[in-house]
C-alpha cells in the first residue's frame, strides 16, 4: 500500500488529491510542518531534504519530489498522457510548476531560504510576488478555451490547482 | 486572482470534484 507524507497547504496537496481520487486504499501521513516533524531523524530517512511530499511505495522504497511522484501516480491511475509528445509536454509543465512557479511562491512565503539578512526580506518578497503573479498569468493563458491542462483530466490539474490556493 | 478568469474557472471545476473537497477540508485550505 502507498503511504503519502504531506503537509497541509503545501504542494504535497497535488499528490494528496490524486491519491484521494484514485479509489485505491492508501495511508495518509499528515506532517506537522510547523513543529518541524519533517526534520525528524525518522522522516529524514524517507526524504533527506526534510520536505513534503514523499511517497512510500508498496515495497517500502521512498519516492520524493512532485516531479517524480506525480508522473508515477499518473501512470498508476491512468491520469498521464500515453503518447511520447503528450508525456514530454506533461513533464515540461511539471518542470515549470516545480522549478519556476513554486520557487517564486517560496520567495514570498519563505524569504529566509534565500538570505539570512532580514532587512532584505521585503525586497525578496516583493520581487517574488511580482514574479509569481506573472507566472499565474501564464497559467491562465494555458487554460484559455480548455477545461483541463491537457485533453482530459490529469495529475497536472491538481498540481496547477495548488498555486491558486 | 479573480482577474485570472481561465484559472479561476479551472479552480472552480476542481472544487466540484468530491475528492478535492475532501482534501481541501482535511488540509483546512481556504479557497
Amino acid at each position: 500500500m502507498l503511504t503519502l507524507f504531506y503537509g497541509p497547504g503545501a504542494c504535497s496537496m497535488a499528490a494528496h488529491i490524486v491519491l484521494e481520487e484514485s479509489g485505491e486504499k492508501y495511508e495518509p501521513k499528515k506532517m506537522d510542518l510547523a513543529a518541524g516533524e519533517q526534520r525528524t531523524e525518522a522522516y529524514m530517512k524517507i526524504h533527506p531534504l526534510g520536505r513534503v511530499p514523499a511517497l512510500r511505495l508498496d515495497d517500502g522504497e521512498p519516492l520524493t519530489e512532485n516531479t517524480a511522484i506525480l508522473p508515477y501516480l499518473g501512470k498508476r491511475f491512468d491520469l498521464w498522457p500515453k503518447d511520447p509528445l503528450g508525456e514530454s509536454k506533461a513533464l515540461s509543465l511539471i518542470g515549470f510548476f516545480a522549478t519556476s512557479v513554486h520557487p517564486a511562491h517560496a520567495h514570498v512565503g519563505r524569504p529566509e531560504r534565500y538570505t539570512a539578512d532580514q532587512s532584505a526580506f521585503p525586497g525578496i518578497k516583493d520581487m517574488g510576488l511580482k514574479t509569481f503573479h506573472n507566472y499565474l498569468k501564464q497559467i491562465d493563458s494555458m487554460l484559455a478555451g480548455r477545461e483541463w491542462f491537457f485533453d482530459r483530466y490529469s495529475v497536472l490539474d491538481p498540481y496547477g490547482f495548488v498555486f491558486y490556493t | 486572482m479573480a482577474e485570472l478568469k481561465n484559472y479561476t474557472a479551472h479552480k472552480d471545476r476542481m472544487l466540484k470534484r468530491a475528492a478535492v473537497g475532501r482534501v481541501v477540508a482535511d488540509e483546512k485550505i481556504k479557497v
